[in-house]
């Protein structure tokens, strides 16, 4: 074919590759479902870790960097009004509040009710800007509560029962204190680890001498700026008493999240591409078996053995890209519903995509290979011999 | 006086297989076939029939003797020459057909237009005319494993057709069918010899030999 017109060869050559995809059904099938498993795994497993990871990202921006906590080494009362004014006064910061460490405590809605334990944390009207409770029932504070000096206190949904709470707006026994629910929440927007906490406001309860923690709510940012001031600001006198939790630098922590999701998806998804391109090799090198006389024939009738070499070949890249694009499609939409179902936005790593193509023409050239060198093997004289 | 140069000129071609025992399957075997003749080649099985015909399609090389296609010595050509002469002056019409199961009529036909210069239109032309020529015109988008085995041996010989060749070597081209459509297959043969290509038929059915202008009688590897 040397010599004769290069896009005719072109044509017949990727004609016939793609002929040839119908003439051998059964293996095209496991060959095609192999690389679409294959594909659908890469494509899952790399899309799932990227929008895992942008969700952690997501959470730990908007929670963790944005909270500071501010704790004394000592059992001294530590924290002054003009410490807190201080902090509230500075730049990036929107809320200052003191937040009790949990104590367990009886709880009950009367003294006499069977004795039940749980947790609790003083909090200043304030550290409910900070922490800011997810309220199902009630409304987390009202200035008339602290203008009337009634003690109250937020349960969180999950001790409704231990509490034995019929409504809002009873009162309820927490250790000494008598506090009026104004509210219930079922989460919290930052120190998640209060989460499960009764949260009691005024009143000068057994809650209300723990060591106590400043909680600061900063703006979006502002964290890694804010934190180092804290200190200074609490207790201009004695900076060194204040242990201050900064939050990390979001960017390093997000990377470290990425790094390890997507450490595991890729080991996942090339153990799935490898497997389908064994099926791919092991079902290709069988066809041409099958095909060992159409070979002959082709080759009596005067086809280069090259151009049948190529066109197994360009079939096998040809089915292996036809696989790709099935798992690629099944990929996405699966990871498009999933990501629907767990009210997550899907994110599609662009650069997997890329490789799941440049994978299965590898692995289809890999494939073809086998067969290629076989056929290039056949001589023609098998067309009278078979 | 010069006469036209022979299609196959053959001088003491011999073909011996290896084996534990070697076996000459052609021996010493000298023949012209001139252009626009039908040749019977007849023997029993065993005689070297077949292999003297893939010789003949430089399928497989002589270990003896000089071969030479259109005047052309083919022991001096490469593989690659060799593939172009088949693709472009020599056709085959198999016993067991060798068409590609799962593709339709057209699509067979068309096997025998890869590869060579003609455009898609022309290419188009000649498979039209072909399936015409053989009174296939309903079977034309039909899956060749459907048809029946005269039938697919006429696809076959469109092969031939297409191709425009100038040589067809048939081994045992009814072999697989009954007496009536082996006939029609024989006719059709006779029927593209009229039309100058030039045919061997190689078969140990004496009825199908007749058809032949010239008879050659295989034994044993020589022409008796
Ligand atoms: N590839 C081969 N290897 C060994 N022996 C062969 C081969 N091909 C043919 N033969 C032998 O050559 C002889 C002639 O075979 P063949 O040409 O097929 O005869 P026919 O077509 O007349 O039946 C037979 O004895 C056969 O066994
Ligand atoms: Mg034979």
């Amino acid at each position: 074919m040397a010599g004769r017109r290069p896009l005719r060869i072109i044509l017949d050559l990727m004609g016939e590759a793609a002929s040839a995809t119908d003439s051998n059904r059964l293996a095209s099938l496991v060959l095609t479902m192999g690389m679409a498993l294959g594909a659908a795994v890469f494509v899952g497993v790399t899309s799932i870790s990227t929008t895992l990871s942008s969700q952690v990202s997501d959470l730990f921006d908007e929670r963790l960097a944005t909270t500071i906590t501010a704790e004394s080494r000592t059992s001294e009362p530590w924290i002054t009004e003009s410490g807190l004014e201080s902090v509230r006064r500075l730049v990036g910061v929107d809320a200052v509040g003191i937040l009790g460490n949990r104590v367990e405590t009886t709880v009950g809605v009367r003294h006499t009710t069977a004795t039940r334990f749980a947790g609790a944390r003083l909090a200043s009207p304030e550290a409910l800007r900070v922490i800011e409770p997810h309220m199902v029932a009630g409304v987390a504070y009202r200035r008339a509560h602290e203008l009337v000096g009634v003690p109250v206190a937020l349960i969180p949904s999950s001790l409704i029962e231990t509490v034995g709470l019929s409504g809002i707006g009873q009162q309820i026994v927490v250790g000494e204190g008598r506090y009026r629910v104004v509210g219930v929440f079922d989460g919290l927007e930052r120190r998640l680890d209060a989460a499960g906490d009764i949260l009691v406001i005024g009143g000068a309860g057994s809650a209300a001498r723990t060591p106590e923690a400043v909680v600061i709510k900063v703006a979006p940012g502002w964290g890694t700026r804010v934190a180092p001031v804290v200190a200074v600001a609490l207790r201009p006198d004695d900076p060194g008493q204040v242990v201050v939790s900064s939050p990390l630098d979001p960017e390093d922590f997000r990377l470290s999240v990425e790094e390890s999701v997507r450490a595991t998806g890729l080991a996942v998804s090339i153990v799935a591409m490898v497997v389908s391109g064994l099926m791919l090799a092991v079902v290709t090198a069988s066809g041409v078996v099958s095909r060992y006389s159409e070979i002959g024939m082709r080759r009596a009738l005067g086809t280069p053995r090259t151009a049948i070499a190529l066109e197994l070949m360009i079939h096998s890249v040809l089915v292996g890209l036809r696989g790709a694009l099935i798992g690629v499609s099944v990929g996405v939409v699966g990871v498009t519903l999933w990501a629907e179902r767990n009210g997550h936005r899907a994110m599609f790593d662009l650069a997997g995509l890329g490789k799941v193509w440049l994978v299965s023409i590898l692995v289809g050239l890999v494939a073809g290979l086998v067969p290629a060198v076989v056929a290039l093997r056949v001589p023609p004289v098998t067309a009278l011999r078979s | 006086m010069s006469r036209a140069t022979p299609v196959l000129r053959l001088r003491d071609v011999g073909r011996e297989f290896d084996g534990p025992v070697p076996v000459r399957a052609v021996a010493g075997v000298t023949v012209d076939i001139a252009p626009g003749e039908f040749v019977s080649v007849v023997g029993r099985s065993g005689s070297g029939k077949t292999t003297l015909l893939s010789i003949m399609g430089l399928l497989d090389s002589p270990d003896s003797g000089v071969l030479e296609f259109e005047g052309r010595l083919v022991s001096t050509l490469s593989e690659a020459e060799r593939s172009l002469i088949r693709r472009e002056r020599i056709g085959f019409v198999f016993q067991r057909f060798h068409l590609v199961p799962h593709r339709t009529v057209e699509q067979n036909l068309g096997l025998a237009l890869l590869y060579t210069p003609h455009r898609v239109r022309e290419r188009k032309r000649r498979v039209d005319e072909a399936i015409e020529a053989l009174g296939l015109e309903s079977r034309r988008r039909t899956d060749v494993s459907l048809l029946s085995g005269g039938e697919q041996q006429r696809v076959a010989m469109g092969r031939a057709l297409v191709g425009d060749v100038g040589l067809l070597l048939c081994d045992e081209p009814t072999g697989n069918l009954d007496s009536a459509t082996g006939r029609t297959v024989m006719e059709t043969l006779r029927s593209l010899n009229s039309r100058g290509v030039t045919v061997v038929v190689v078969t140990h059915d004496p009825v199908v030999a007749e058809f032949a202008q010239r008879q050659l009688t295989m034994k044993d590897g020589r022409l008796v």
